[in-house]
């Protein structure tokens, strides 16, 4: 008998996991460390924004509408509200937007998805579900959602993830069906490895890329309907601030004080342009072979 | 033959020198044709043979001055009847491709624009080329009628999907043909068809010679093609050539080495046969009398569908450590007979019986039973693997099925790896890091992982280049001496199931056609078809065996 | 065709049927009471039970459905609660301003989405396929009303070039409503066609890597001939099906638009009616926009299959 402890069970992998590694290289390549960076300085500001701006986003003053300044980096707004101030604390909204409603939406939408996988009936209803889900833009979902919900933060997270469905069912079901074509897939089944095992081994790794990809995607997506819907006035409420609520206010403004929409506005711009970017690295690394 | 030798005075059309082709890859330079010089005559047909990677493709591409991106030309002369190619310019050159020069692709299927006519595809090579319209329509249906289309008038009316892959293949010939080019490159042209197509296209192209006296360069990886078609042959290896010569000298008495290495790699269709193994065949496979039903579409609201099957009426027996090749074209139903044995397909009526137990009703514990005894070997070794898993991963999870404790996973995956000629420290790689050759060993591996008593395989070699196609032939063959498995061998490629089998069947039509000790079947066939078949094979027939 | 039109009704008309009772439904799945909202803050309970009565808010659900099915075939879309008028009066007032907006935007969508598309999907020289890449890019971060609002402070606040808001008519005065018209137009379009040019371009990408274009190549033709003849013809499939998709989108997107450019358009009679819970004009908006979905999936799956000779109209 000998002491020494038993040789590890778990096989050394010497070269990495293709899926690891391509990610790495998205993250390495221009676009996508403009990407990243510009989400993390983005977040950093919005989950420090308290600690900055500890009296909160609504502290009023009577120097209303002002424009952009060192003391007001964006400007003020009709009660005197620092929109700098604001537009963090806004940008925070958003970020809390995301976080819940783009995983939960990519989940969802493959566990759809991939229902087609377990029995062809409920694959099919549910494609049925998802294409008309399809079929509503956007935006006139949301406003569905916001009827029987009423305006808020939890309206907006429900339309965003049901806007998100289809396109994440719709990915993991190409997935499904082009890796059951694989012969992979088939020797699995052939070996005896059950339905489950297979489709969380084969078939489920093989589907993550392109719903990745999407989910940056959607990122972008979501910031834009909590925009739009923030705007026409059935999304975020007053006095909380989201960069949509605060274009909401700006554009009545627009005659009078032009610069009011332009810090929300960039930083905006800023988030959707890094995730686009996030998302176009990532999908050129997914499709090189 | 001899009246094709005598051909020294004829002119040089063709005279490629010291060709140097590189491609920029992150990994470096790659020069993928370095340095290659050949002529080609009038009326001459010249094989460029060699494996994957050997350069023979994108020399072809580089004459026709259609290289693709990252790849360039970097020094050489490529003169067509004199004129150096290389020094035109891209306007100039254009008015040469297409009229002078033309090619014939490998893929008939990918090769016709799927939203035109077959009749404009052909009108527009002689549009481009200064014809008018009338002449134009006019010439196409007599290329169509050259080329051996029926009834060219409909024909040109119709879209590529209404032809089926040998005559898209022609319409592709006669798009080549249109403005009567002098030199006529063939990329691989009868590979993606059946033997019994493959011939029929290889006497046009012999024809079309003999008519019109084009010349043609052929590629081609298929040493028996060369020894049917070409008079003169290059042999590339690496980006070079290694030997060239007349088809006869070349083949029969190759000089450099890797030619002698490629000639015994090709398997012959007059090598001695296998010993026949040892008596007291014990049936592990039988089937009786198998149908399936391969009519996918849902019933209709009043009526249902009429069965197609794809298997019909199939009997035949696998004994242990014997071999039984099946033979048969694309669509002949073969694979829907394995796949219907393993069970991914269900079977209409008739009965399968494994090791004496009858599985056709494949309850429960049949599935289990089938997947210990029956394993499969996939045809392409890039899709049987899943990308995602080192192949110690794809070992384990066959181990596991079958209940092997733990412990000993690791132990009996280098065993494995072992056994099919693979270092035991290559398991923890992922698949990209093997070749096609290596793929297919570990998936011979899997399918043994279960200790089964049959394997079935599904055309195993015939996605990889005749070297490496030798070797596993080799492995499958000591494999089977060694543990003592049955083989259904399935392949469309005579030379290959005559070289592994001791028996073989013919499948045509979703039936056995013939069945016999492979003796019987190549040296005596019986049926019609097989006997096509054996004629339609290019052979290197006794001219050529060294 | 006709054939296929008819293959289609089963499916079409079960779509629309069940869209209308989602359409029914959703209004009255809200919390609150229409007609407490309709009766005003300081309205006796008495009162707002005589409004409920009124407007056959006490009917049962589905009496309340066929009602409403059976009035939408007689041309009687039910009243607005809040404007006290025909909800279809309202509508065909609002539907010029919409419809004039959605069709300029849908041809600059086109025409753009189109002419980005080939460009950046034709072979280029490196710079000029640079700007071309981040010129979409750019296009496709930049929603509507981001756009909008960009379009308003340039041309209407900085060069005062353009009327920012407000409406005048086409048919009214054409000049003028030409003027008011173009800039949410744009603003709707642009985006979208991003979106279409990025999908025209991917397939043209695509296309050209398929050996027909060597085989054309091989034949001598020009690179035009190549770019137009074989690789944009197969590729305007995926622009057909992209453009169906994106007139979808872009009617959503109106919605934003109108409230930027304070047009008075159904966008913003949707918006006002969700505000205040008026149930007839929301049902009837819904299921409008689901007919015309459907609609343009017919259209989008007949020009596919006029396109493309392989599909054939079988549903």
């Amino acid at each position: 008998m000998t002491t020494t402890a038993p040789p590890s069970r778990r096989p050394r992998r010497s070269g990495v996991s293709p899926s690891l590694r391509r990610y790495g290289a998205a993250l390495k390549s221009p676009r996508g460390l403009v990407g990243i960076i510009v989400i993390l300085v983005l977040a950093l500001l919005s989950v420090s924004a308290p600690l900055l701006f500890p009296d909160g986003y609504d502290v009023q003053s009577s120097e209303s509408l002002l424009a952009p300044s060192f003391t007001h980096l964006f400007g003020t707004d009709e009660l005197g509200r620092d929109i700098f101030v604001r537009s963090l604390y806004g940008l925070r909204t958003d970020f809390s937007i995301i976080v819940v409603a783009v995983p939960v939406s990519m989940i969802l939408g493959t566990i759809l998805g991939l229902i087609g996988a377990l029995s062809r009936v409920a694959g099919t209803i549910v494609q049925r579900v998802l294409d008309i889900i399809l079929g509503f833009p956007g935006l006139v979902l949301g406003i569905c959602i916001v009827l029987v919900v009423g305006p808020g933060w939890v309206s907006l997270v429900i339309a965003i993830t049901i806007s998100g469905l289809p396109a994440f069912g719709r990915l993991a079901r190409a997935a499904l069906m082009s890796q059951m074509q694989r012969e992979y897939v088939t020797a699995a089944e052939t070996l005896g490895v059950s339905r489950l095992t297979v489709l969380g081994r084969h078939i489920l790794p093989n589907a993550i890329d392109p719903i990745l990809v999407q989910g940056a995607v959607f990122v972008v997506q979501a910031i834009f309907i909590e925009a739009a819907l923030s705007i026409v006035g059935l999304g975020i409420q007053p006095p909380q601030p989201s960069l949509g609520a605060l274009l909401n206010v700006g554009t009545r403004f627009i005659n009078q004080a032009p610069t009011y929409i332009l810090g929300p506005t960039v930083l905006l711009l800023l988030l959707a342009l890094a995730f686009s970017l996030l998302a176009d690295a990532l999908n050129e690394t997914v499709n090189r072979k | 033959m001899s009246a094709k030798i005598p051909q020294e005075n004829r002119e040089v059309l063709l005279d490629v020198h010291d060709l140097v082709v590189t491609f920029d890859t992150p990994a470096g330079t790659i020069r993928a044709v370095d340095g290659v010089s050949f002529e080609l005559k009038r009326g001459q047909i010249l094989g460029i043979v060699g494996e994957s990677g050997s350069g023979k493709s994108v020399t072809s591409r580089a004459v026709m001055g259609m290289v693709r991106s990252p790849g360039v030309i970097e020094s050489g002369e490529i003169a067509l009847s004199g004129n150096d190619l290389r020094r035109l310019n891209a306007k100039q050159l254009r008015r040469r491709r297409g009229k002078d020069l033309a090619m014939i692709f490998q893929d008939p299927q990918a090769a016709l624009n799927p939203v035109m006519r077959i009749g404009a595809q052909i009108e527009e090579s002689l549009l481009i080329h200064g014809s008018d319209k009338a002449t134009a329509k006019s010439r196409s249906l007599e290329l169509l009628d050259q080329v051996g289309i029926p009834n060219p008038t409909t024909a040109a009316e119709r879209y590529p999907h209404e032809f089926s892959g040998g005559m898209k293949q022609r319409v592709v010939i006669a798009i080549a043909l249109a403005n009567s080019p002098s030199l006529l490159i063939a990329d691989e042209p009868t590979t993606a068809l059946d033997v019994t197509i493959q011939a029929q296209i290889l006497d046009l192209i012999r024809t079309l010679r003999d008519d019109l006296g084009v010349a043609i360069l052929f590629i081609t990886h298929d040493m028996g093609v060369v020894a049917e078609l070409c008079d003169d042959v290059v042999v590339m290896y690496h980006g070079r050539i290694v030997e060239k010569g007349p088809v006869e000298q070349v083949l029969r008495a190759p000089r450099d080495p890797y030619t002698i290495s490629l000639m015994d790699a090709v398997p012959r269709i007059d090598a001695p046969l296998r010993p026949t193994p040892p008596a007291t065949p014990k049936p592990v496979l039988e089937v009786n009398e198998l149908r399936t039903d391969v009519n996918t579409n849902r019933r209709g609201l009043f009526r249902r569908p009429e069965p197609i099957f794809a298997v019909n009426g199939v009997s035949l027996q696998v004994s242990e450590g014997e071999t039984l090749g099946l033979v048969g074209e694309s669509g002949c139903g073969k694979s829907t007979l394995s796949r219907t044995i393993v069970g991914i397909n269900k079977a209409a009526s008739g009965s399968i019986t494994i090791d004496g137990r009858d599985v056709t009703g494949r309850g429960p514990r049949d599935r289990r039973f089938i997947s210990n005894n029956i394993q499969y070997v996939f045809q392409d070794p890039y899709s049987s693997l899943n990308p995602r898993r080192t192949a110690g991963q794809s070992l384990e999870e066959a181990l596991v099925v079958v209940g092997v404790p733990a412990s000993e996973i690791r132990a009996r995956c280098e065993d494995l790896m072992e056994r099919v000629g693979l270092n035991a420290d290559q398991l923890d790689r992922y698949p990209y890091a093997f070749s096609g050759g290596q793929r297919q060993r570990i998936g011979i591996a899997r399918a043994l992982a279960a200790r089964p008593k049959v394997l079935i395989l599904d055309e195993p070699v015939s996605a990889l280049d005749v070297s490496i196609q030798a070797q596993i032939l080799e492995l499958l063959k000591d494999l089977q001496d060694e543990l003592g498995v049955g083989y259904l061998f399935i392949s469309h490629d005579l030379a290959v199931v005559r070289n592994i089998s001791h028996r073989v069947a013919v499948m045509y039509r979703g039936q056995l056609v013939e069945q016999g000790t492979t003796a019987q079947v190549f040296d005596n066939p019986r049926d019609e078809y097989t006997r096509k078949l054996l004629s339609s094979t290019p052979g290197l027939n006794e001219r050529f065996t060294r | 065709m006709t054939r296929f039109l008819l293959r289609k009704l089963p499916s079409v008309a079960l779509v629309i049927v069940v869209s209308s009772i989602i359409a029914f439904l959703l209004p009255r799945l809200a919390p609150g009471d229409p007609a407490a909202a309709l009766a005003g803050a300081d309205a006796t309970p008495e009162q707002v039970a005589a409004i409920r009565e009124q407007s056959g808010l006490d009917d049962p659900l589905i009496a309340q459905y066929i009602n409403w099915i059976t009035g939408i075939f007689r041309g009687d879309f039910g009243n607005s609660y809040i404007f006290q008028r025909p909800v279809a009066e309202l509508v065909l007032d609002r539907l010029e301003s919409t419809l004039e907006l959605a069709a300029l935007a849908t041809v600059i969508m086109i025409v753009v989405g189109l002419t980005l598309g080939i460009l950046s999907g034709s072979p280029r020289a490196k710079v000029s396929r640079g700007v071309l890449d981040v010129l979409n890019t750019l296009l496709l971060a930049t929603p509507p009303f981001l756009t909008g609002l960009l379009l308003i402070l340039v041309f209407g606040v900085t060069w005062r070039l353009l009327p920012v808001s407000g409406e005048v008519g086409l048919l009214e005065n054409p000049e003028i409503g030409i003027q008011y018209l173009l800039l949410p137009a744009f603003a709707l379009a642009l985006p979208q066609a991003a979106v279409v040019a990025r999908l025209v371009q991917t397939s043209m990408q695509n296309v050209r890597g398929e050996d027909f274009v060597d085989l054309a190549f091989a034949k001598g033709a020009s690179p035009r001939r190549i770019t137009y003849r074989h690789v944009l013809r197969n590729s305007l499939g995926t622009a057909v099906v992209a453009i169906g998709l994106r007139i979808g989108e872009l009617l959503g997107g109106a919605i934003v638009i109108e409230a930027i450019f304070a047009r008075n358009g159904l966008g913003q009679l949707a918006v006002q009616a969700v505000q205040d819970r008026d149930y007839f004009i929301i049902q009837i908006l819904i299921l409008g926009a689901v007919i015309l979905a459907v609609l343009i999936q017919i259209i989008t799956e007949i020009a596919l299959a006029a396109l493309d000779p392989r599909i054939r109209l079988e549903a």
